[in-house]
């Protein structure tokens, strides 16, 4: 069993990356490896907007994500400050810069980039899409 | 040995050029997404000739391209998570 971190780095709407990088996951689970945690950078963090609503007969690419972390228990972390640029905020960041809304819930959450890095310690590979 | 990874079109992003001058003779291309389209063109061909190629299989059917792209190597998920494990580093450009 090897250990993986998975960076989604892409939009997941317009690019094909995010559904890449989910379908990877899926399968390296399905092999019996640990995906350590899957880390959202860049526009990669837009697959974590609790607010996206797709149409009920379309693929849902961000329940899709939500379904895999909580099953597998696997961390969904996103860069704090590439979302927070991108308009996405957790309830707590949405208190500190005085708004009224958030749409980032758990299971995903924000971390930084140290995260990334000390995950990469314990990591075997890094796969990014 | 290094897993090399491209995901966009050769025609829309530079980075299959990017990725071909550093690639060694003993490390893997693979093609994802928009990537697989490169080899249609006589261009990619003629650059890629001398370099071990896989496409995964899911994007190349997705495309309707089994036909056209029959003579290279096709990946699995299970295999793409293989690979990457086979291979000492991983790239992606």
């Amino acid at each position: 069993m090897s250990k993986l971190i998975i960076q989604v780095n892409q939009a997941g709407y317009g690019q094909g990356s995010s559904y890449q990088a989910l379908q990877f996951t899926k399968a390296a689970i399905d092999a019996g490896h640990q995906v350590v945690k899957v880390f959202f950078y860049q526009d990669g963090v837009l697959s974590t907007n609790h607010l996206q609503s797709p149409a009920s007969d379309e693929f849902a690419l961000y329940q899709a994500w939500r379904e895999l972390g909580q099953t597998h228990q696997v961390p969904l972390v996103n860069c704090v400050s590439a979302a927070l640029r991108r308009g996405v905020l957790s309830a707590a960041e949405s208190a500190e810069n005085q708004l009224q809304h958030w749409n980032l819930e758990p299971p995903f959450q924000m971390g930084g980039l140290g995260e990334l890095v000390t995950g990469i310690e314990q990591a075997d590979r890094v796969i990014c899409f | 040995m290094i897993l090399h990874i491209v995901q966009y079109s050769a025609t829309q992003d530079n980075a299959l050029a990017t990725c071909l001058r550093y690639i060694k003779p003993q490390d893997t291309l693979l093609l994802l997404g928009d990537g697989v389209n490169a080899l249609l063109l006589q261009k990619w061909q003629h650059a890629l000739a001398d370099t071990q190629i896989c496409l995964l299989e899911q994007d190349v059917v997705a495309r309707g391209l089994q036909s056209r792209l029959g003579q290279y190597k096709q990946l699995s998920q299970a295999e793409f998570v293989h690979y990457t494990l086979t291979h000492a580093k991983v790239i992606t450009w």
